[in-house]
């Protein structure tokens, strides 16, 4: 079954991922969706708690107990061409994805890597668990990517273990082994918020030009709007573990049509302006166990009517592949 | 290091000698002595000096080999230094068992957390630090050597004598590994191995597998909780999921976990071994096996100041140079720990 | 929502002092009404949990045996039948027989011809004494110096702490056997010339006042292991004390003008207290066990006195055809009594716990007040 378009790389749909704990039932993501198509970067965006992170784990299964994910479907096109669902795939065939076709980055590099392994270590035995080549051949291949990912005196830096790099250092080395097997699709979640702002922009630039060089896609999950205004070709914003806008960049900031994106994109402050008071949203994040009917933004939301409360929106085409889960928009 | 050690040792002497008793009296027990010989004994261990004479009178006579056991008129380090191989010869048999039953169980109930067997071993790990060691010897000798005659309880198997004269003479001959030779020679286990002596390392572990075994099931709870705790929080760890998520395959993903989970043990597991080797008075008592333990056991009964000291100085030292190793082991297992 | 029985006889017993309190002094129900609703979920969270509730009641029973032993002991410790009847004394250790011994009683006899059972029954007693005390002295001691020595940091942190090293550093099975055996004869002196000492031990053992050497060996035992045991309280408090200064609140309370003392008790010790008293309670079941082990060592109590280690060891010799039951029996209530302050030792820790907290707050559900 090929639900993919052409140039379509992955297509989630309902999506939704329960954490069973003491404390009750969290709904953590909820009817999620997502659309990558080659060479694309989205971005998914929303504060903590969105469910931002646990979305695109569950995109792969790297969900543990006491999380389950309960439904939801994730073709996604392998190198080969075949089309598969990878929430039915078996555990085996999964792992076989990891790490080779789609790989991920995430947030602390620090607590990524094994402190026990040196930086080659990590990319040789990524190298050797996908591909049938040798040990000397995977490490030569790991130097030439630390190369690539632009760490000075690579072959010196291959044998350090990881408290003799710095941040920055650190994270490239990831990304050098998220890149060994030269994967289709590359998930960063939230890659650069530990680092310092230099080098930040630094790991962005990176990332951009390993897609051009590899062609491949690439999910950037954040908070920060500004990376996304750089970087991103289209963006989702998830809140309280659903979606609730997406669209393509430029329509998202210059046109948002859900008052959350609205007042995400207002409280980021305008560098060149002058203002008396930072803009926030008024009150705090939804509590996600036992989540009832209704949207889940409007107890915050300015512009809440009786059916926000009582009924949860629908996805609402507003044309050209801008999609709203709001009741503003709904045409009566 | 050092100063611990002296400060170990002074606070036991302060404790010991500022008494207004007459240990003399002790030592000599029932026999009846002319107060002369009393007499000259008092003088020769200063008792009727200053306190701080005697300390360093004993101190001395300790450092230089010369401290006496009153009751055998023999120099108390010769008489420590000949049972102290016994007694980590015992160590050895209990920290094997130890090391046998608690980390594989440790391995197990982090493996399958939450588990029928992971509720055992905390059950386990609750009775081995509940029951009272020499209660537990005694269940233990009742059902081995009484009931089934599975075990020994006298002496220790020791090598022949010509196998000593070997050894002595390959220390002798060849320098540096001759002495290692040598000294892992002297605990009679590993000294009858080397000279091919096999006869007396079977009777050995018939002779220490019981004490050995009581040791393991006191301590095997504890060690498997602490392996059980350390292994999940590794498996739990940041870098085990980027190792998921990297498709890395089981066999891969628990050789991190493992690695990462038992360096904190390696320290855990050294602390033990010396606890081994300075609580083994109970076991050698019960057990009747001659080591240290029991040398100091059998002072304490005589109050026989010389041996107490002897001994307390002996395993304060095991300890501050186990403290010592376990610290150097660490740094070999960590790379971040390097000096 | 069902609530187990000795929930609810433990609640009764909070409401109860909740309503003391309050007569004290009225508006101190209000005041305290969080704390109040703490102390129900950490009542709730040991009652509610089966290491939990085995714990109480294994403690409630050594408490009892401890406090009613001597009472309930129908035989009198310091009588040895043998002496009194000298055809037994062949006979003894005698094995123990269900059902009519000619005499003898059911559970066996020591080698002097006394009930195994009676002594084990007093032996609580001087189990529960010895253990308490060691482990109330030393927490006291360690706690006491953790708190100057975190407080007042520089030379004295330090001279503290190096001492505290020091003594932490040595094997203490070790050091308190040289402590007691020392000791003791000082102590033997002190007893001696001070009649009225001896008679208030003599009462807190449940011991003959004219023992007085046996009871200087008790003392003698436990003033070791106190000596042994209070470096590790001292370097928790002092752990703690560091943290709660890095807070501030230290200094807004300096600012504000309180003593020292004043800042040390009300501000300090409370944040310690949780952890403390998770290891007071784990402490309890090591100072059983290591009282016993050393008076198996023969440092504690001479015979005639019906301390669990020495019956025991003096058990060994016969052992095993002629003694097995002394040490099954008395073996049995040294299991039990540290069994006990393990379980609830868990459980309180547990119940501590933040993480496991937090599921029975919603399980619970509990009100407060009137």
């Amino acid at each position: 079954m090929s639900g993919l378009e052409e140039r379509q790389v992955l297509k989630a749909r309902n999506v939704t991922v329960r954490f069973y704990t003491y404390a009750g039932v969290v709904h953590a993501v909820t009817g999620a969706y997502l659309d990558v198509y080659e060479g694309e970067t989205i971005a998914i965006v929303g504060e903590t708690g969105s469910g931002k992170s646990v979305f695109t784990r569950a995109l792969t299964g790297l969900i543990e107990p006491p999380g389950k994910i309960e439904s939801g479907s994730v073709l996604f096109r392998r190198r080969n061409g075949e089309v598969v669902d990878l929430l039915k795939l078996s555990r085996e065939d999964l792992r076989r994805v990891r790490g080779d076709e789609i790989s991920y980055v995430f947030q602390d590099p620090s607590s990524a890597l094994d402190p026990l392994y040196t930086a080659a270590d990590h990319i040789v035995e990524t190298i050797l668990v996908h591909r049938d080549v040798s040990k000397g051949e995977a490490f030569s291949e790991a130097v030439q990517l630390l190369r690539d990912v632009a760490i000075p005196n690579p072959e010196l830096r291959a044998k350090n273990y990881p408290h003799e790099l710095s941040g920055g250092q650190k994270q490239r080395v990831v990304i050098a082994t998220a890149m060994a097997n030269k994967p289709r699709l590359l998930i960063a979640d939230e890659p650069t918020t530990n680092l310092d702002v230099t080098v930040q922009a630094q790991i962005l630039d990176l990332l951009a030009s390993l897609k051009g060089k590899y062609g491949m896609g690439m999910l950037l999950i954040t908070h920060n709007l500004g990376v996304v205004a750089e970087v991103a070709d289209r963006v989702y914003v998830m809140y309280g573990g659903r979606i609730v806008e997406s669209a393509d960049v430029f329509t998202i900031y210059e046109s948002p049509a859900h008052p959350y994106t609205a007042m995400l994109l207002k409280s980021v402050p305008d560098p060149t302006r002058k203002i008396d008071k930072l803009e926030s949203i008024p009150g705090t994040v939804p509590d996600l166990i036992d989540v009832g009917p209704g949207c889940l933004f409007a107890p915050r939301c300015p512009f809440a009517k009786d059916v926000c409360q009582r009924q949860t929106p629908p996805a609402i085409e507003l044309g050209d592949r801008h999609v709203v889960h709001c009741w503003l928009h709904a045409k009566r | 290091m050092v100063p611990s050690v002296i400060g170990a040792l002074l606070i036991t002497y302060l404790i010991a000698y500022v008494i207004p008793t007459d240990p003399v009296r002790a030592w000599v027990g029932e026999k009846l002595l002319n107060p002369e010989t009393l007499e000259s004994l008092r003088k020769k261990y200063k008792f009727d000096a200053p306190w701080y004479e005697q300390f360093t009178y004993l101190v001395a006579q300790l450092m230089s080999g010369k401290l006496e056991d009153p009751t055998r008129g023999v120099p108390v380090v010769a008489q420590v230094a000949e049972r102290f191989p016994v007694t980590v010869e015992v160590a050895i048999f209990g920290f094997l068992f130890t090391v046998a039953i608690g980390i594989p169980l440790g391995v197990l109930a982090a493996a399958k957390r939450d588990s029928v067997i992971d509720l055992a071993v905390r059950v386990f790990a609750l009775f081995g630090s509940s029951m009272p060691s020499f209660v537990l010897y005694y269940y233990l000798i009742l059902l081995f050597y009484v009931q089934t005659q599975a075990t020994l309880m006298a002496g220790v198997p020791t090598p022949s004598y010509t196998c000593m004269l070997k050894l002595a003479s390959f220390k002798d001959q060849v320098p540096i590994i001759g002495a290692i030779a040598w000294t892992v020679g002297q605990v009679p286990m590993f000294g009858a191995a080397m000279c091919g002596e096999y006869g007396v390392v079977a009777d050995t572990v018939a002779r220490m597998w019981l004490p050995g075994f009581a040791l393991g099931v006191l301590a095997g709870g504890f060690i498997a909780r602490v392996v059980r705790n350390s292994l999940l929080d590794a498996l739990s760890s940041d870098s085990v999921l980027f190792a998921k998520a990297r498709g890395l395959s089981s066999a891969r993903i628990w050789r991190h976990a493992l690695k990462n989970g038992f360096a904190p043990i390696v320290t855990i597991l050294g602390l033990h071994f010396a606890g081994l080797l300075t609580g083994a008075i109970i076991a050698e008592t019960v057990f009747n096996i001659p080591g240290v333990g029991r040398y100091i056991y059998q002072g304490i009964g005589r109050l026989n100041f010389p041996v107490i000291i002897a001994g307390t100085f002996l395993f304060s030292i095991v300890y501050v140079v186990a403290n010592f190793v376990v610290d150097v082991i660490y740094a070999l297992v960590d790379p971040r720990v390097r000096y | 929502m069902s609530l187990n029985p000795l929930f609810k006889l433990s609640e009764l017993a909070l409401d109860g002092y909740v309503k003391v309190r309050e007569k004290l002094s009225p508006g101190w129900l209000d005041k305290n009404k969080s704390k109040i609703l703490e102390w129900k979920l950490t009542l709730y969270a040991l009652t509610a949990s089966k290491t939990g509730s085995t714990g109480i009641l294994l403690v409630s029973i050594t408490l009892f045996l401890a406090a009613f032993g001597p009472a309930l002991a129908w035989e009198p410790y310091d009588v040895y039948p043998v002496l009194v009847n000298p055809e037994l004394a062949g006979k003894c250790p005698y094995p123990p027989c269900i059902g009519g011994c000619r005499g003898m009683p059911a559970a066996g006899t020591d080698v002097f011809g006394r009930d195994v059972l009676s002594l084990v029954v007093r032996g609580f007693r001087i189990s529960l004494v010895m253990s308490a005390v060691i482990v109330v002295a030393s927490a006291a001691l360690g706690v006491a110096i953790g708190l100057v020595s975190g407080y007042y940091g520089g030379a004295i942190d330090e001279a503290l702490m190096r001492f505290t090293d020091i003594m932490l550093a040595f094997p203490g099975l070790v050091l308190a056997i040289a402590f007691s055996l020392t000791l003791r004869f000082s102590i033997r002196s002190l007893l001696l010339s001070n009649p009225a000492l001896t008679g208030f031990f003599a009462a807190l053992f449940a011991l003959n006042p004219s023992d007085a050497p046996n009871i200087a060996n008790i003392l003698s035992l436990f003033l070791a292991l106190i000596l042994v045991w209070w470096p590790p309280y001292a370097r928790v408090v002092r752990g703690s004390v560091l943290t709660v200064r890095e807070q501030g609140f230290v200094e807004a309370a300096k600012a504000l003008g309180l003593s020292t003392t004043r800042v040390l008790l009300k501000h300090i010790l409370p944040n310690v207290m949780s952890p403390l008293l998770v290891m007071v309670t784990f402490d309890f079941a090591t100072a059983t066990l290591s009282s016993a082990t050393l008076s198996f060592l023969g440092l504690g109590p001479q015979p005639p006195v019906p301390d669990l280690g020495l019956i025991i060891s003096m058990a060994g010799e016969y052992f095993p055809e002629r003694s097995w039951w002394v040490v099954v029996e008395a073996g049995a209530a040294l299991l039990l009594m540290s069994l006990g302050w393990n379980l609830l030792g868990d459980a309180l820790r547990d119940a501590f716990d933040p993480r496991s907290r937090r599921s029975m707050e919603v399980r619970a559900k509990l009100k407060v007040g009137a």
